[in-house]
Parts: C-alpha cells; structure tokens; sequence
C-alpha cells in the first residue's frame, strides 16, 4: 500500500533525490513555504486575558492581590515601554486588501499598494497614510489621518482617502470630516466628497453606496476624473500608465473597473472614451 | 493562585500564543474570531491551570481551542489569506511576471482553503509553524499515522491545482 507515500516524501524531502521524483509538488510547496500568517499582538492580548481573568475570579487573598498587581504594574510598566517608543505599520502589495484593527478600535481597511504608520500606542490617534484607506473610527478625542497633500480630522465617523500622485479626494460617508491641505480647508457631511486635484479643492456628492466602492470584486467612480481612475487602476494592478500624447484633461468617467482582469479593467475605463492601448513591459501606454 | 503557576502560565502562553492563533486562522480563516478564540483559551487554561499535568499543557491548550471553535459554531466557507515573504528583490521582474506570480498565489491559496478542515490544519501546522508530524500529533491528541494520511490526502489534492495551472 502507498497510502502515505507523499506524505512521506515530504517529511524528507530535503534531500535532492525527493524533490527530483515530486517536481510539480515540489514547485507548489516551495510557494506554500513563503507564506507567513500576520502575528498578533501578544503583550496587548496578555493585558486583556490578565484583565478579564481577574474580573472572572474575585475574592482572592489580599496579599497575594498585592504581588498580583505588582506584577501586573511591572508588566504595564515593561508595555508601556514597548508600547511608546515602538512605530507600527502595515501595508500591503497589488491586488491585496488589508483590514487594520487600531488599539483604540478603529478599523483601516487598506486598499492594494497601501501603507500606513502611526505609533503603536496610539494615544495620540493620529497616523500617517500612502494610498487608499477607508477608516471607521471609534467616537473619542481627534482622530487625523495625514498624507502628502493634506490632514484630515475627525471625531468619530466613516470616510474614504484616496492619496495617490498628486490627489488626495476624501469622501464622507457618516459623521462630520474636516479636510485641510496646505492652503484651504473644508468640512464635508455624508455623501460629500472634496477632491484636491492641481491644487483646487472642490466639493461634489456622491451616492453613499459607493464610497467603500473598492472593497468588494470592483472599483466604483461618478464622476471622477479619469485620470485619478487611472491612478486607482495603476496602483491596483501595479502596472505604470503612460498616457503618451493622450490628453486626458477635463474627461470624467462614471461607473467601475473588475479587480481581477487587468484588461477587462482597462477596457471597463478606456472603451467609453475611444481611447486604445498597449501593454508592453514597462506597463501600459495609452493611444489615441 | 500562586506566582509559580502565573510563571508557568506565561512560559506556555509565550510558546503557544501564535501558533494557537494560527491553528484557529487555519480553521475558520477569520483573523478576529481567531483572536477572541486565542483569548478565551488561554484564560480557561489559567483558570484551570493547577488541574493540568506538566507535560500535557499543549495538547490541553489545543484541545480547549478546538472545543471554543466547534461551541462558536460557524461552519462556513474559508477562504484564507497569506502574505508572502520576498524571495529575492522583485524589482526587477516585468508586471506580466508579478501578475502571474499573484495569480499562482491565489491558485495556491485557494487549494488549501478548498481542503478539508482537518487536513488544512495539519498541513498547514506541518508546513507554516514547520512541527514534524510526531509534534502535531502530539498537540492534536492524534496518532502520527493518522496525520500522515491527512498530510497524504493534502498533497493529493495540491497536485491537482497543477493541470489547472
């Protein structure tokens, strides 16, 4: 019986002969051994077991209550340590979404080609993006994401930032968000969205449903301009987009690009407008 | 509750913390309800610590992750993600490489969500948190042949994803 012959070629599959008689495994497991599984935070999941731990189990000795909470307050001691001094931050590659669950609970969804930084305690709420991110942040003192071009400030609501190239376009989808770049500042309500394009800002609304509009298998726009489309798509798929002599200036694309076919999705953007291209090895050049 | 067994209690939730965690991601393929399930395991086994035998701590930990799970009680479709360690620098391969390289990936990551739950964990213990199969089956309480036949039946049904490649 050979039952559990791969089974035991792989257990010593180190030695060349193995790897000869399983190419094709071979090749698949080689892939599977470069994965890696997010750790989670150990010490912030003590405190919490520490916590909940006592509040299930009252009425010990006083005494050894003390030694207890000395040793907690060491171990807060030796967190907090850990805890101020330590920077965080996540991000994530083409085609891959990320959700981030903040210390102060918040939650950041990350779109692909997306970074973010802020310090791992998190007391002063503020973190610093690249990319696009949609945020739910917990209600409590100011909260404020900064990119490149402009800080955005808020207390307790939903909202998407794109800030990619030279754009940053936020969008409010509950609560109150206050947008300010170098030169202006403005506060949008649900449904609003202000786009810094060139250095204007300008205010326009959008249907709600679409303002988490990438989470899903596509990417949803009213309205934008093409070429921050373009900007999504490029850094979704991680290709570079040449425009070439296109002139994509004052074109507005309404409706959404599939996340899982580059080509589809550049038909999905391009075809409305005539516009051809190519893809060639230094990405994708736009024709007329 | 004495210092010695919180010391004895931190010694084991040092060592098994992550790979618990990851034994549950491996199973239900949700990072939260893995770490609420970390969470509760770990305060079971300090409330109960005194009446677990030296040496059995891992196959008690294991198991009680296992019970928390099933008492949880979803038993939906996983689909499990991973990231990617860099081989080498990758900034010098063309888009189309990279593009083919994700979607092999996502082949990949597929396939193992599509196993059976109790042969993902094995592999996946065997493969991701590197344990021989003597140390898993230690840890499930199982005998070393019946992982083995899991491992056998894991890889059968890898080396399938090959002819849609």
């Amino acid at each position: 019986m050979e039952d559990d012959r791969l089974a035991k070629w792989l257990a010593k599959s180190y030695d060349a002969e193995g790897l000869n008689e399983e190419p094709v495994l071979s090749k698949i497991i080689e892939s599977i051994d470069q994965f890696a599984i997010d750790p989670i935070d150990e010490e912030r999941l003590f405190e919490k077991i520490s916590a909940k731990r006592n509040t299930n189990k009252p009425g010990l000795l006083r005494s050894l209550k003390w030694i207890g909470a000395a040793a907690a307050s060491l171990i807060m001691v030796f967190a907090a340590q850990q805890l101020f001094f330590t920077a965080q931050s996540t991000s994530t590659t083409f085609q891959e979404t990320a959700s981030v669950h903040l210390p102060d609970e918040s939650v950041v969804t990350l779109n692909s080609q997306t970074s973010i930084h802020y310090n791992k305690s998190f007391n002063d709420r503020q973190l610093t993006l690249k990319g696009e991110a949609f945020f739910e942040v917990k209600k409590g003192s100011t909260f404020s994401v900064k990119t490149k071009h402009g800080t955005i400030e808020v207390l307790g609501t939903s909202f998407n930032v794109f800030s990619r190239d030279s754009f940053l376009i936020v969008t409010c989808a509950t609560g109150k968000v206050q947008v300010s770049s170098l030169s202006q500042s403005t506060i949008l309500l649900p449904g609003q969205q202000s786009s810094l394009v060139d250095d204007k800002l300008i205010v326009s609304t959008v249907p709600i449903e679409d303002i988490q509009n990438w989470t899903g298998s596509k990417s949803h726009f009213s309205k934008m301009p093409l070429v921050v489309v373009l900007s999504a798509l490029s850094h979704h798929y991680g290709f570079a987009i040449d425009a070439g002599i296109v002139d994509l200036q004052s074109l507005e694309f309404t409706g959404s690009f599939v996340h899982s076919d580059i080509d589809k999705a550049l038909k999905m953007v391009l075809l409305p407008f005539n516009i051809q291209y190519e893809i060639n090895q230094y990405g994708i050049r736009l024709k007329q | 509750m004495s210092s010695k067994q919180d010391k004895r209690f931190k010694t084991h939730y040092t060592r098994l913390v992550q790979p618990i965690f990851r034994f549950i991601y491996y199973k239900c393929g949700d990072r939260v309800l893995a770490e609420d399930i970390a969470q509760d395991t770990f305060i079971r086994f300090w409330n109960k610590i005194e009446t677990v035998k030296e040496g059995g701590e891992s196959a008690y930990i294991y198991r009680i992750a296992k019970n928390l799970l099933i008492n949880h009680g979803q038993k939906q479709k996983v689909s499990l993600k991973f990231q990617q360690t860099l081989r080498q620098n990758q900034e010098n391969h063309s888009p189309q490489f990279l593009l083919e390289e994700k979607e092999f990936k996502q082949k990949v990551e597929r396939a193992i969500s599509n196993l059976s739950e109790k042969q993902r964990e094995v592999f996946l213990m065997n493969r991701i948190d590197g344990l021989k199969y003597r140390e898993i089956a230690e840890r499930l309480d199982i005998s070393q042949k019946a992982v083995e036949k899991r491992m056998q039946l894991a890889l059968l049904a890898l080396k399938k994803i090959h002819k849609k490649i």
